[in-house]
């Protein structure tokens, strides 16, 4: 299977899904024209790799900020892990947020609320 | 002196110049857009508040509200190919503000001051219980709600400003309202 | 107000970063829109000249002076676009004596020919042109250069020591052949 790789532009994040060593990674903004334009292709990637998972997959949040669309298909991508790691194929999840933004660090607790899936919060200090 | 016809087309801008200015600074409008709000413009609003806030050496924890809320107001707009909406940030020593104006279809006019008002009544947990329910709900990013508002967006910002939502409306005709919707940040609430 | 055609307004104080990210966004506007390339340009350079100019007036300001109407060196930039051109309008406070010489050079700029203009220009720089402070008029003989329209002007009376003055540059939206 193929790696899918998604440059950042100054409206999207970079997308990194990497079947070898089972680390993906979301980094930057998201405030897509279409957002469902931009996630699907993610989403199909995941439905084909939730076929043949690794035992262990390692996924990284690190966002900048996003709109609520975007949100609800972070949330899609999530549910689609949180199948994975129920099917027990591990998933591991960091969320990352800075340590002044409040918002994103709620925003990571909405997903812990909301899904059976680890995920974990971890501050970023600024320098 | 007779002005000639270009004289008089130099008039209408010009004049509102300085009645313009005064109000803005009246009510500590530091700006005002009017367009199609697309995600380039959002990105460059924001860099531009960006430099605004470094310049007034704005405390990090502000910022990162300031620019979650414009991020979210910004999605009310009206639909970015055909609409054009109006969005005003206004900075004051103890509170930011961002709102955002557009056209709604008269006959919701109702509908919206209902959800408005619900949601002012909503303590911070019930809220959270509010976003969580239109999070998942399903048809991912298409604009619900009613007349065009995507609900969650508004419910979003209730949870992030900390404070009630100011809104008002004006009648324009029997097709369309022009409705406008302030976040607000206060400052030692955050 | 006929604030239909009105695109953004910004009031505040004028820093280098700020200006830099204004002209960014105005530029990133005009593209997205599909604006032709040498108006894009035109409205561009004619931005950045008036910005030049409103940082002229606001250092010629005394800096701390009670009677000043904004504590701060703040101005207003305003970007609009109408059927046949785009305007530019800039406004900031200036020092009531400071007037007649303003609107004497405005009056001669807006009296000149191209040519004229392109003469005005070099007698400017060179310091034959326009008595005092010499480089003081460049800026406004440019806006009006790279604007090819007449230039609009009000001063409207603050108080009895300041006015606030507004210069408009237009640009065409017909592109030169």
């Amino acid at each position: 299977m193929e790696a899918l790789r998604i440059e950042s532009t100054h409206k999207t994040p970079r997308v990194i899904l990497d079947p070898e060593n089972g680390i993906f990674e979301f980094s930057g903004r998201s405030i897509p024209e279409d957002a469902l334009g931009f996630y699907n292709p993610i989403f199909e990637w995941l439905d084909k790799y939730a076929q043949q998972p690794l035992p262990r997959t390692h996924v990284r949040f690190d966002l900048e900020y996003f709109n609520t669309s975007s949100s609800k298909n972070i949330l899609e991508i999530l549910k689609r892990l949180e199948a994975i790691h129920a099917s027990g194929h591990e998933v591991r999840v960091t969320w990352f947020y800075d340590e002044d933004d409040e918002d994103m660090e709620e925003t990571g607790q909405d997903y812990q609320a909301l899904l059976n899936l680890p995920i974990e919060l971890s501050v970023k200090v600024q320098s | 002196m007779v002005a000639s016809q270009s004289e008089l087309l130099h008039e209408p801008a010009l004049s509102y110049a300085y009645p313009l200015y005064r109000n803005m600074l009246d009510n500590s409008i530091i700006f005002m857009y009017h367009g199609p709000i697309t995600p380039d413009l959002v990105v460059d609003v924001l860099s531009m508040v960006e430099y605004r806030l470094g310049d007034a050496k704005e405390d990090r924890r502000i910022s990162k509200k300031l620019f979650n809320i414009m991020v979210e107001s910004f999605s009310l707009g009206e639909d970015q190919r055909r609409g054009h909406s109006v969005l005003i940030v206004r900075q004051l020593p103890y509170l930011y503000a961002v709102s955002i104006g557009r056209r709604i279809p008269s006959g919701v006019v109702y509908q919206v001051k209902a959800f408005l008002d619900w949601v002012n009544t909503l303590s911070p947990e019930q809220l959270r219980e509010e976003y969580h329910r239109a999070l998942q709900t399903k048809e991912a990013d298409k604009p619900q709600g009613i007349g065009g508002l995507p609900l969650i967006s508004i419910l979003d910002l209730a949870r992030k400003s900390h404070d009630v939502l100011h809104y008002a409306f004006e009648y324009l005709d029997d097709e369309d309202s022009f409705f406008s919707l302030e976040a607000r940040i206060q400052k030692n609430m955050i | 107000m006929q604030l239909n055609n009105i695109i953004f307004v910004y009031q505040g104080e004028v820093t280098a970063d700020l200006v830099s990210s204004i002209l960014q966004m105005v530029e990133n506007k005009l593209e997205g829109e599909g604006e032709d390339r040498k108006v894009k340009k035109r409205v561009f350079n004619v931005m950045v000249e008036c910005l030049q100019n409103v940082y002229h007036h606001l250092d010629a300001l005394p800096p701390t002076d009670p009677s000043n109407p904004v504590r701060d060196k703040t101005a207003l930039l305003m970007i609009g676009r109408e059927e046949k051109d785009y305007f530019i309008i800039t406004g900031n406070h200036v020092l009531n004596d400071r007037i007649p010489d303003l609107k004497a050079r405005l009056d001669r700029i807006n009296r000149a020919s191209k040519e004229e203009l392109k003469q005005l220009y070099q007698e400017v720089l060179t310091g034959t042109g326009f008595s005092e402070k010499g480089t003081a008029g460049l800026g406004m003989i440019d806006i009006a250069r790279k604007s090819g329209q007449r230039l609009g002007y009000d001063f409207h009376p603050v108080n009895e020591k300041y006015s606030f003055f507004s210069l408009e540059a237009r640009v065409s939206r017909i592109p030169e052949k």
